[in-house]
This record gives C-alpha cells, sequence and structure tokens, in this order.
C-alpha cells in the first residue's frame, strides 16, 4: 500500500505549522544587567524577625500573548547572592545547617504551566504551577503570578540601544523552610519556619 | 591607676550609647548594610539597593557596656596612687 505524495505534503506541512505554533512564545531572559531583579524574603518570627534579598537571578521564561496559559520556564537564583543585613547573620546564613551555599549554590523555580489565567490589557494575573528546588529538595507548588507584558518597551531601559519586548514578573507566596531541610532543627521562636518570598523580576526579549 | 580606668569605663560606656543612640537606635543586630527602596521607572517593579552603612545594633551597645564594666571592676583591684606621698626622714 503506497502512501499518495499529496498526504506526505499535507502531514510535513501540518508538523511544520505545528512546530512554528510551538515555538511561537517569546524567550525572555531573566539576567538583569541593571540589577533590579530580586528576590526578597522575609522570616517573622516572635522572638526576631529577619529580611533580606538575593539579586543573582537568570533564567528564561517563553511567553506568548495570546496564549498566557502555554507560559513556561525557569528561573534560577544563586544562593551566594543572599544577603542580609548582619554579615555575621549572612556568614551563618551561607553555611551548611542553613542554605549550604557550597553545596547549594542556586535554588531554581521551573514553571510548567499557568491556570485561571485573568487578562486586563497588558497585564495577566494567574495561578503558575512548577517545581521549586530549595537545597536539593524539590517540591510542587503552585503559587500566584502576575505577568506584565511591556511590548516595545526594551528600547527605553536601554537608552534605545536595544529594541525589544519586557516581560514582568510578580509573586508572593510562603514556604516553610523545614520543608527543604532549612536546619529545621533551629527554634522557630528565633526564626520563624514560614519564608515569605518576594519575586520582582523583569525580562527582556531582545527583536533581531 | 584607679582613677584612669574609671574614667575609661565611664567614657567607654558613653561613646557606646551616643554612638548607639545617634545611630538608631537600632534594637536589633549591628548592620553594615542597609536597605533603599528603589522603583524602576520602565517597569515600576520595587527593588532594595544595599549600601553600606554602619547601624550599630544591641550587640554593639552590650559589648560597650560589657567593656565599660570590665573596665570598672578592675579598677576596683589596683591600689589607688598615692599623689603626695609623705616623706620619711
Amino acid at each position: 500500500m503506497s502512501i499518495p505524495k499529496t498526504l506526505l505534503k499535507s502531514v510535513g506541512l501540518a508538523a511544520v505549522l505545528g512546530m512554528s505554533v510551538q515555538a511561537e512564545g517569546i524567550q525572555f531572559d531573566f539576567k538583569d544587567p541593571k540589577g533590579v531583579n530580586t528576590v526578597a524574603f522575609s522570616l517573622d518570627a516572635p522572638l526576631e524577625a529577619i529580611s533580606g534579598s538575593a539579586s543573582g537571578i537568570s533564567g528564561h521564561v517563553e511567553f506568548d500573548p495570546a496564549k498566557p496559559e502555554a507560559t513556561k520556564g525557569k528561573i534560577a537564583v544563586t544562593t551566594a547572592s543572599m544577603h542580609v543585613a548582619n554579615p555575621l547573620m549572612k556568614e551563618h546564613m551561607h553555611a551548611k545547617d542553613w542554605m549550604d551555599v557550597a553545596s547549594h549554590p542556586e535554588l531554581t523555580f521551573e514553571a510548567g504551566s499557568l491556570s485561571d489565567v485573568k487578562k486586563d490589557g497588558d497585564v495577566y494575573l494567574g495561578k503558575v504551577t512548577g517545581k521549586l528546588t530549595i537545597k536539593g529538595v524539590t517540591k510542587d507548588v503552585t503559587v500566584p503570578v502576575k505577568l506584565t507584558y511591556l511590548k516595545d518597551k526594551l528600547g527605553a531601559r536601554t537608552n534605545g540601544r536595544i529594541q525589544g519586548d519586557l516581560l514582568v514578573l510578580r509573586t508572593q507566596f510562603k514556604v516553610k523552610r523545614t520543608d527543604f531541610g532549612i536546619n529545621p532543627g533551629a527554634p522557630t521562636d528565633k526564626v520563624s519556619d514560614e519564608v515569605e518570598l518576594t519575586l520582582s523580576l523583569a525580562g527582556s526579549a531582545p527583536k533581531a | 591607676m584607679r582613677t584612669a580606668l574609671k574614667m575609661a569605663a565611664l567614657g567607654v560606656a558613653l561613646v557606646g550609647v551616643v554612638f548607639w543612640l545617634f545611630g538608631g537606635p537600632n534594637l536589633g543586630w549591628t548592620k553594615t548594610s542597609v536597605p533603599v527602596a528603589m522603583k524602576d521607572p520602565v517597569t515600576e517593579l520595587d527593588y532594595v539597593e544595599w549600601q553600606q552603612n554602619f547601624v550599630p545594633g544591641v550587640d554593639f551597645l552590650g559589648a560597650a557596656l560589657g567593656l565599660a564594666g570590665i573596665l570598672f571592676v578592675s579598677s576596683c583591684f589596683v591600689k589607688a596612687s598615692v599623689k603626695n606621698p609623705i616623706q620619711k626622714t
């Protein structure tokens, strides 16, 4: 039985079209040379409140304004960039019992899908489901996210040197440090088990 | 020597308290950097920029008062010097 050439051509064309549809999302690079991208963390224990931020952010997100549900990507944060105001506390935070920066240089969030998407102009609200990896422990999490698609705004950030789009990503959620093996024996009245993470990130997609 | 140690204790305590008071007064730990809230004009993202700044905390105050205490207690074990000893003939 021979397959007609026209059918083969149709299948080939469909495959090519399918691939082009899949590749329609815009790739945004979240390595920000301006140093604006930060992940803020805060812990509010009865005896002590701790807050700080991390700036060593990298990663890519694929976003299609027409199909925001298909948003996916990965954001990585270098643990060595985690900073608190007190130098001794920072030293302890980077040490083996806490973040173990030497063995776990990155924490990552890998987004798999976006659900409950609500669009309001250039703003997309939804819930992102993905895998959060901290200190080698990976957990499935679903967190609220706000995406703002700024078309042709990259030029405004680069004094017109590079043209392209921007994607602003904001999310705030809580995790338990003991779930990720971060010094589970430490007293929670001094260092809270709940850690609030606030991600404020901007990704850029230069136009060729 | 005794008086000198007591004066030194008073000086260390005063400097510690004044430095702590003018630095905040910060009831947390000593900071060597402080977060400054910033806003990116294009993306409108709020972020913090850490600036080098020494802000003494309660640990600094405690160390200063502790050192003052040690100096004061030490002074109690030192013999008072005699300014005009009576010369025996």
